[in-house]
């Protein structure tokens, strides 16, 4: 009757500051906390940018979105920035609602994503972050 | 260096010292059998066919306080047991017993001496004669009193688990029932009528709604969904219940009401445990034979307008944030008139997202039920309440989440029947 979540990880030899996740899915109450837990533990000091990659995430209910804007929070605190990419109708749908399209660089795509911060060097790369 | 049981000794054999010591074991054996059965740590009983005792050892005996006299050839097996237990030895244990040749581990209790109660397990074979004639019936007694209390103990356990869950589910409905009002109130010239479905009865639902008067005839209304589940998102519930009211009674314009909920959250809450929530709230003015509703959202879905004329539409307020997630949170709103026949149906993401094929992942979604709106234009509150129940009902374990739904209707026979 639960709910299940996955998380898998994408490193990307360019963009060593770069946390690369993939949500598989469905975020609901009933595995939040647990996905939160496991995205803390990859997130490694010098991560300076967040990519979250939802395009397999079929549903995300409000304690994901808590969760979700709790880990934008954690990389933000940093100096960090976040992305999501690969929202599906559903999913936008809730970002418009609830304006959550403010708060998160949206992408089309995790390459999109990715192309993106290899152009700006300064989110990534840099060896004294701000 | 090999020393077995059963291992035969060969020539090379064990020294003299030893074979007295196997004597002495031996002799010691032998010697035991009768004390053995007397003094077994177990019962022993022979009976005639009829359960008549013919035999009992002294452990059985010591356990009950008899003496050999009282018992053999005066009672029978069956006489030795609490009321409930000669009922089973009669109905059960005696015809299988009789039909099987033996019959094992059966719980039955005695009756000692002294009227207390021994619970035991009773194991009976029949011994039969050479030419398989039964004989007699041989019984052997394990005191049970250790078995019995655990499994008291065990019963007892779950019991109080029962009970504590059951502790907890009522506490969870009185406090659920805390967030919401007991009744909607009667506002003059406005039908009502809400639904709330919580998806698990131990932990609380986030989803919210209420109306209230705010003087002048205008009313305040607000439906929402508190971000996660149970005591801390309870709490969370409560105090954006509190806030939107007290806020209302303070400015009762839905902007200025929804931005003081967001500025007592963020103030409420450390950026370490940021709280969230949705929320539609209305303002509803009496305007001769309607009212006017000004809604306001803060990430919320939008509301539902139910026409007169068959006809649905989203009432959408677009750029209203989670409240919660930004110091000063934008709100915008937008004004609907409803008059006789209008319904404004305002619901809570646990119907958009209920499971429409839960073997495949199919959700409700936001067309689905604009068309199901558009079906059922023209309707009441009531009927629309009902319609929603209904719809959610067939969901069944589809409907994974909270859902509240209100509706507003203004009753149609306020004005003149169409033609």
């Amino acid at each position: 009757m639960t709910a299940a979540v996955s998380l898998a990880t994408y490193p990307d030899d360019t963009l060593p500051q770069t946390l690369i996740l993939a949500l598989e899915g469905q975020l609901d109450y009933t595995n939040a906390e647990q996905l939160r837990e496991r995205a803390v533990h990859l997130l490694a000091d010098d991560h300076r940018s967040l990519i979250l990659d939802l395009s397999e995430l079929t549903f995300c209910d409000s304690t994901g979105i808590r969760i979700l804007l709790a880990l934008r929070t954690l990389i933000t605190a940093r100096g960090g920035s976040i992305s999501v990419a690969g929202l599906g109708p559903r999913l936008l749908k809730i970002f418009q609602v609830t304006g959550l399209v403010q708060f998160f660089a949206v992408q089309p795509t995790r390459a999109d994503a990715v192309a993106l911060l290899r152009a700006a060097p300064s989110a990534d790369q840099s060896p004294s972050a701000g | 260096m090999m020393s077995g049981i059963g291992h035969v000794p060969s020539s090379t054999g064990p020294e003299n010292g030893d074979v007295t010591e196997e004597t002495i074991f031996t002799a010691l054996l032998e010697d035991s059998a009768e004390d053995l059965y007397e003094n077994a740590p177990c019962g022993y009983l022979s009976t005639l066919l009829d359960g008549q005792i013919a035999k009992v050892n002294t452990t059985l005996l010591r356990w009950l306080g008899y003496t050999r006299d009282d018992l053999v050839g005066r009672r029978r097996f069956a006489d030795l047991l609490t009321v409930g237990g000669k009922l089973y030895h009669e109905t059960h244990f005696a015809p299988l017993l009789r039909m099987q040749g033996e019959i094992g581990g059966v719980a039955l209790e005695l009756r000692a001496a002294d009227g207390s109660q021994l619970p035991v397990l009773v194991t009976s074979t029949v011994k039969n004669s050479a030419d398989g004639r039964p004989l007699l019936i041989r019984t052997t007694i394990f005191d049970a009193r250790d078995r019995r209390t655990y499994e008291r103990e065990l019963l007892r356990a779950r019991q109080e688990a029962d009970l504590e869950r059951e502790r907890l589910q009522s506490l969870v409905a009185t406090l659920q029932r805390t967030l919401l009002p007991p009744t909607l109130l009667t506002v003059p010239g406005l039908e009502t009528a809400a639904y709330y479905h919580t998806a698990s009865s131990d932990q609380l639902g986030g989803d919210f709604y209420d109306l209230f008067p705010l003087g002048d005839g205008r009313w305040g209304v607000f439906l929402g969904d508190v971000a996660g589940k149970g005591p801390d998102a309870a709490a969370v519930t409560s105090l954006t219940r509190y806030t939107l009211r007290a806020a209302a009674a303070y400015d009762p314009d839905p902007v200025a009401v929804l931005g003081n909920l967001n500025a007592v959250l963020r103030q409420e809450y450390s950026s370490d445990d940021p709280r969230y929530c949705t929320v539609i709230y209305g303002l509803l003015v009496p305007d001769g034979d309607g009212f006017t509703a000004t809604l306001a959202s803060g990430g919320h879905p939008a509301a539902l307008l139910l026409r007169a004329d068959g006809t649905a539409d989203y009432q959408f307020t677009p750029g209203g944030l989670l409240v919660g997630i930004l110091p000063d949170a934008r709100f915008t709103a937008t004004t609907v008139r409803i008059t006789g026949g209008d319904t404004l149906l305002l619901y809570t993401d646990g119907l958009t997202e209920a499971l429409t094929d839960v073997a495949a992942g199919a959700r409700y979604g936001d067309e689905a039920l604009l068309a199901f709106a558009a079906d059922l234009a023209p309707t009441t509150a009531s009927g629309a309440i009902r319609a929603v129940t209904d719809l959610l009902a067939a969901f069944g374990e589809g409907v994974e989440d909270d859902t509240a739904a209100l509706a507003l209707g203004v009753p149609a026979s306020l004005i003149q029947e169409p033609t």
